[in-house]
């Protein structure tokens, strides 16, 4: 295995991601995290030379520039840092540049952190509800839950009939929240759910937490990290294609004629390419994914999943119906609870799925442990409904068990 | 004041009119663009060709005929926030106009139709929800008719 390929050190992150937490502003919560990352991975402070942050704008109303504000209340100025917004995956856009950071050789050890603090800031919803094209769409009054709305589409397109529509999104619910019963990090910790409650929620209790956390991940290179345990970032990509959601519908515009079939909100092709990319990258097929991360709301699981190719197009739902996303089954999805189960602080979202899935490569995970051996896996997640889309594979090295 | 204003909402778009001003052709009367080159259009109107790369690209007035593609309902109050708090709930579409270009629109005057995807379309600019500023916004919006046969 290459050598230069960025490795994972330490991880850490703030509890229950799904709800406000109004005693502890964004420093409180970066700094909580990044703190945690840094004793988990043994080091000192002083070995960070540069720091990549992620949020969605709420820092301040107008805030430009974040990445100061955070390098003094971390203590670690003066750093090289920079800061990454890209809607809801813009964690996943600060740990692809920190993999870049760490890849390119100026750097040797390089901190990545998010987070999400909506309860600070009035317009925090706008942000939330624009991830569209500003100038446009959310000026006719579209807003970001209309596309998932629209995705819907899902089921009609691969003629899915109401009663796997109704069971396979209860399945999404029930796995989601039995996951956050067992994660002490998650919102429905040691919290007791069935399906007499979940049939009277909206969606069936498919709709993500929405609240307040951070995240933060510390990257070296692969040949300075511990033997023991090593878990490098195996393949990696990264897709921006357009806001604007009626382009989704005339792919060629957005895809460079990558794509003879015409896409649609019932369709993650920008994730499918992220992702067949960082396969290529890591050499593995989607068989060889053990676990694996997707943005869980509404339907989005069922396109994500079949966009990383780990099951076929349109039998998502009853990959979940028959158990196979369970953790004893053929691929566990979001074993810490993902959106729904565990919470979703918004700028640190996806760091949080790459953090289980370290800690289910390291057997250090807080919640369910995976029963089969975890070898590979996958964290996916997309900005702005597929705006930016990007696909991480983590893989432990050979030989460490 | 309150009574002036009762559908004031939390709309706290940070935007200076001129923003607004500056996309009026797009949003009042679906101004879009094509290319001189290769003659695809655009909705919205784009700088650059995507196919060609040709940047010389002029003004298209499109027709506002066009057809249902994608139609969800939205009664998740959190719309509210962006000013549409009276409006609940509403049929947003995206709409394949018949020049090509698909376009989003929340579909109005819907009655006892349930609407779906193929139905024909037609655009007219009618009110959105109140600005920061308490001024009303206006764009376009869709209705379901066939004006195929029309001029």
């Amino acid at each position: 295995m290459n050598e230069k390929l960025p490795a994972i050190i330490g991880v850490g992150c703030t509890i229950n991601p799904g709800e406000p937490h109004i005693d502890k502003g964004f420093k409180d919560l970066i700094v909580e995290a990044s703190y945690a990352a840094i004793d988990n991975a043994h080091i000192s402070p002083k070995q960070i030379d540069g720091a990549v942050f992620s949020y969605t704008g709420e820092g301040e109303v107008g805030y430009g520039g974040i990445a100061p504000t955070l390098v003094d209340a971390l203590g670690l100025s003066p750093l090289p840092a920079f800061t990454d917004s890209a809607n809801c995956a813009s964690a996943h856009a600060a740990f692809m540049q920190g993999c870049d950071m760490v890849e390119s050789g100026n750097y040797d050890t390089v901190l990545v952190a998010g987070f999400g603090k909506m309860t600070d800031v009035i317009p925090f919803e706008n942000y939330m509800l624009l991830s569209s094209d500003s100038l446009f769409d959310y000026r006719l009054g579209y807003s970001h839950i209309d596309s998932f709305l629209l995705g819907t589409e899902y089921f009609a397109k691969h003629h899915i009939n109401k009663d796997i529509q109704y069971q396979s999104l209860l399945a999404v619910a029930m796995s989601a929240r039995n996951y956050g019963k067992y994660n002490p990090e998650a919102k429905y910790f040691d919290k007791i759910s069935n399906y007499y409650d979940l049939k009277s929620l909206p969606a069936l209790g498919c709709t993500l937490a929405s609240g307040e956390g951070a995240s933060a991940i510390i990257l070296t290179k692969s040949v300075k990290a511990r033997r023991k345990n090593k878990v490098v970032v195996h393949g990696r990509s990264w897709l921006s294609t357009s806001h604007y959601v009626g382009h989704r519908y005339s792919d060629q515009q957005i895809m460079n004629n990558q794509s003879k079939a015409v896409s649609d909100l019932a369709e993650g092709l920008p994730l499918k390419i992220a992702c067949n990319r960082a396969y290529k990258q890591a050499n593995l097929r989607p068989t060889d994914i053990d676990t694996v991360q997707v943005y869980d709301q509404l339907v989005n699981q069922f396109i994500a999943l079949e966009a990383t190719g780990i099951c076929p197009i349109g039998t998502a739902p009853m990959f979940y119906i028959n158990g196979e996303a369970n953790v004893n089954g053929k691929c566990p999805v979001n074993t810490d609870g993902g959106n729904i189960g565990r919470g979703f602080a918004s700028g640190a979202a996806s760091l949080y799925g790459i953090i289980e899935l370290y800690r289910q490569l390291t057997n250090t995970q807080q919640g369910l442990k995976i029963q089969n051996p975890v070898h590979h896996a996958l964290s996916t997640f997309m900005g702005g409904y597929y705006a930016d889309a990007g696909a991480v594979i983590l893989s432990k090295m050979d030989g460490d068990d | 004041m309150a009574n002036q204003y009762y559908d004031q909402v939390s709309n706290p778009i940070l935007k200076s009119s001129l923003a607004i001003w500056r996309n009026y052709p797009s949003l009042y009367r679906l101004v879009g663009s094509y290319c001189v080159q290769c003659q695809k259009s655009f909705y919205p109107k784009r700088l650059v060709c995507p196919f060609c790369h040709h940047r010389e690209l002029l003004d298209k007035r499109f027709s506002g005929k066009g057809k249902i593609v994608n139609v969800e309902q939205n009664n998740i109050p959190q719309i509210t926030v962006i000013g549409y708090r009276n409006l609940t709930a509403r049929y947003m579409a995206i709409i394949q106009l018949i020049e090509g270009p698909f376009t989003i629109g929340e579909l109005v005057d819907v009655g006892g139709i349930k609407p779906q995807a193929g139905m024909p379309v037609y655009s007219e600019l009618r009110r959105l929800a109140r600005d920061s500023n308490q001024t009303w916004q206006y764009g376009i919006k869709f209705i379901i008719r066939d004006v195929s046969n029309e001029a």
